[in-house]
């Protein structure tokens, strides 16, 4: 098992095109939803038809967040999201 | 420790002859190749190449010197492998096949700096076994970060966001939080696959609602 451990390999992914991109933030809540195998959901949402379940890619689904905004040297102010994302992983030709 | 064996041309300078028969292993040199017009050295008196093979070449302005070092592959010593993980707070933890992957945190001392971290661990549940992965100078990884979203997908973990502060000495102490999406997965070649799979992997990102 120790050989494939040293195949893991972290790897940033880069937004695509000009998709709407998050801005920056922590704590947001992610969850998987999507298929795996034949036609069972993972994650808390149920997909709701099965033929979408068969075609539908595994995804991670992001809600909400904070970002900290500097006022001035005394106050910070915090923005709280409220927005959802859905990250699909794909995979790209170079 | 790595050994360097120099080799030299006849006028080298005293320092650097006995540095080669300290080490020995003299390659000879073709002195037209490395004994360029003065006017053509560089303004710094000693110019040193590494090449990519490891092949050391010199020149010494001043006293006309040329040399070549070719340093014999040598492993880097290294601490062993620490198999526990150290005290991490606010970290996030997924499940992928069957290891348990961890990743990031900060540990807060009690001290005025936050030690975030940026390290990855995963428990081998057949093994029973903590293993650091990723690690070593090379091996591209997240920056530190808490607070980030972290979710196991079928062929890997999504790492998207977070938050870290800036220690840099003469600023402020200013927190940031981060906006990039990594994602872990294995390279692990198959079989039949003749060549290395050459593909990225692209964060498409879409807005349902806002």
């Amino acid at each position: 098992m120790d050989a494939d451990l040293k195949l893991i390999k972290w790897q940033r992914m880069k937004p695509k095109g000009q998709t709407p991109h998050p801005p920056s933030r922590s704590g947001c809540t992610g969850v998987v939803w999507g298929v795996t195998g034949k036609g069972s959901s993972v994650g808390c949402m149920t997909l709701q038809s099965p033929q979408l379940a068969e075609t539908m890619p595994t995804s991670a689904v992001l809600f909400g967040g904070v970002t900290d905004v500097m006022q001035d040297e005394e106050s910070i102010e915090s923005v709280f999201y409220q927005d959802l994302f859905v990250v699909l992983p794909m995979t790209q030709a170079i | 420790m790595a050994t360097l064996h120099f080799a030299n041309t006849p006028e080298s300078s005293q320092r650097t002859r006995r540095r080669s028969q300290r080490q020995g292993n003299a390659v000879p040199l073709r002195r037209r190749i490395f004994q360029p017009a003065p006017e053509q050295l560089p303004p710094l008196p000693r110019l040193l190449v590494v090449r990519r093979d490891d092949t050391h070449v010199g020149a010494h302005r001043d006293q006309g010197e040329a040399w070549c070092a070719q340093r014999p592959p040598v492993s880097i010593p290294r601490p062993p492998p620490r198999s526990a993980v150290d005290p991490h707070y606010s970290y996030r933890m997924a499940f992928w096949k069957h290891l348990l992957v961890l990743f990031g945190g900060f540990n807060d001392p009690g001290g005025p700096k936050t030690h975030y971290l940026g390290d990855t661990w995963v428990f081998d549940t057949q093994e029973y076994k903590w293993t650091q992965v990723c690690m070593g100078p090379t091996q591209q990884s997240p920056q530190a970060r808490s607070g980030f979203s972290f979710m196991a997908m079928p062929d890997g973990v999504v790492l998207h966001g977070g938050y870290c502060k800036d220690y840099t000495k003469g600023k402020k102490v200013q927190g940031t939080a981060l906006d990039d999406t990594w994602f872990l997965k294995s390279v692990f070649k198959p079989e039949h696959c003749v060549t290395e799979p050459n593909f990225t992997l692209a964060a498409g990102w879409t807005l349902t609602s806002s």
